[in-house]
């Protein structure tokens, strides 16, 4: 124990450390019995100078506080202990646990409004396209060709088919599949000739039934 | 240089006290043992302007600090740490009366009367003849010491512990710098301190013998 910190000691006491070392040292001595010790001492010869004629000289309570403490109240300090810790899980669990809540519910709306847009959008749009073209809007990948005014065939792009020489079939079925499982697209695919000749009911008369 | 840049903060005592009472609300019994330290006899005083008897007065003042350690949690810092102990201090002073029947006397005291009340009874012997010599060996040192002192140590202390002052006072009363009157002030305790490391040996064998 140096000199240097029996003098932060005294400063300490007296309020005239600097905060930063006021901390360091508040520290240290909880853990250095021999820092501790000369804080009692350096108050005791305080409280003898301060001390008035008539008061009693009181030493050696702060021993007999803690002995009695950790004996009749050895359960009490635990559970104070566990309240102060309780109580720091408190401080960062509550904002955690509100912003957990805050977020599950922003994805439930979220996803519940997405589907029924997805059902809606194509419930909408399903009859204004089959006027059209006969056909519901198709994913990005997949192009529509109008054929001849209200025929068309659906064909997945070059790089996605393995089949170049078959196209699809009926694209109505598709966008029902689609629509009503919301599960992954279908195609039936058939041979050129095979499509040529199924598109014929594709044509508005038959699609408005 | 800038002289607001160079200016350090000091942690008062208020805050000090602050510290260790954060510290102790941890369940840091280190710090709570150093604040009993700090204030044992500050309570135990104002506990003897109510009662006489010194065995009384260590056995309240020792509940009073049980009773601090326990009621801590609901201690907010609003009030300085000593108002708040003073006032569990005073009204267990005041139980301890109502329960052995006896009339309590003067009991509005405030913190600040408290230090100059006499409660009535001056010179009152408060204890046995063996607690007493112990206790006036004690202060016969610290005075013999403090006297011993070369005359700017003394001086330091003197205005510190008598008079009250700031470090900031003492050294525009002694014309020297502030660091000056940190080391002269801790020069004096230190050898005080020294003067009482014999009694110190002696109280812990005699203590030890009794245990």
């Amino acid at each position: 124990m140096s000199d240097k910190s029996n003098e932060q000691i005294s400063n300490l006491m007296d309020g005239e450390l600097e905060i930063n070392a006021s901390k360091f040292l508040l520290k240290r001595m909880a853990a250095d019995k021999s820092l501790s010790e000369k804080w009692e001492s350096y108050h005791l010869i305080k409280s003898c100078l301060q001390r008035q004629a008539n008061e009693p000289l009181v030493i050696d309570v702060a021993a007999k506080v803690c002995q009695e403490l950790s004996q009749q109240d050895h359960l009490n300090l635990n559970a104070y202990t566990a309240d102060a810790k309780r109580s720091t899980i408190h401080k960062w669990l509550k904002p955690v646990l509100g912003m957990g809540i805050a977020a599950s519910v922003a994805f439930m709306s979220v996803f519940l409004i997405q589907n029924k847009n997805d059902a809606g959008i194509i419930a909408n749009e399903q009859p204004t396209i089959a006027l059209q073209t006969g056909l519901k809007p198709l994913p990005v990948n997949i192009s529509a060709n109008i054929v001849s005014g209200s025929q068309s065939i659906v064909k997945p792009p070059a790089s996605l088919s393995r089949f170049p020489s078959v196209s699809a079939k009926n694209t109505y079925n598709y966008n029902q599949g689609f629509s009503q499982t919301n599960t992954m697209p279908y195609l039936i695919i058939l041979n050129q000739d095979e499509a040529k000749k199924q598109l014929t009911p594709f044509r508005i008369n038959n699609i408005s039934d | 240089m800038n002289k607001k840049q160079d200016k350090k903060i000091e942690m008062s005592e208020k805050a000090v006290d602050l510290a260790l009472v954060k510290q102790a609300q941890k369940g840091d019994m280190k710090a709570f043992e150093m604040l009993v330290q700090r204030y044992q006899q500050k309570v135990g005083g104002a506990i003897s302007k109510l009662i006489k008897d010194y065995h009384e007065i260590q056995d309240i003042t020792q509940d009073v600090f049980v009773k601090v350690y326990k009621a801590l949690p609901n201690f907010r810092g609003d009030s300085a740490f000593y108002t708040w102990i003073y006032r569990i201090a005073i009204n267990t002073a005041k139980n301890h009366l109502v329960a052995k029947g006896r009339r309590i006397q003067n009991s509005d005291i405030e913190p600040t009367e408290a230090e100059n009340y006499s409660g009535g009874f001056e010179n009152q012997d408060f204890d046995t003849p063996d607690a007493h010599y112990e206790r006036q060996e004690v202060e016969q040192v610290v005075h013999d010491s403090i006297a011993q002192l070369p005359e700017d140590l003394k001086q330091a202390i003197v205005l510190r512990e008598l008079e009250g002052l700031s470090y900031e006072e003492i050294a525009e009363k002694m014309n020297c710098p502030i660091g000056t009157v940190r080391s002269r002030i801790f020069r004096a305790r230190d050898a005080v301190d020294n003067a009482l490391k014999p009694l110190r040996k002696k109280e812990y064998k005699r203590t030890n013998y009794v245990r």
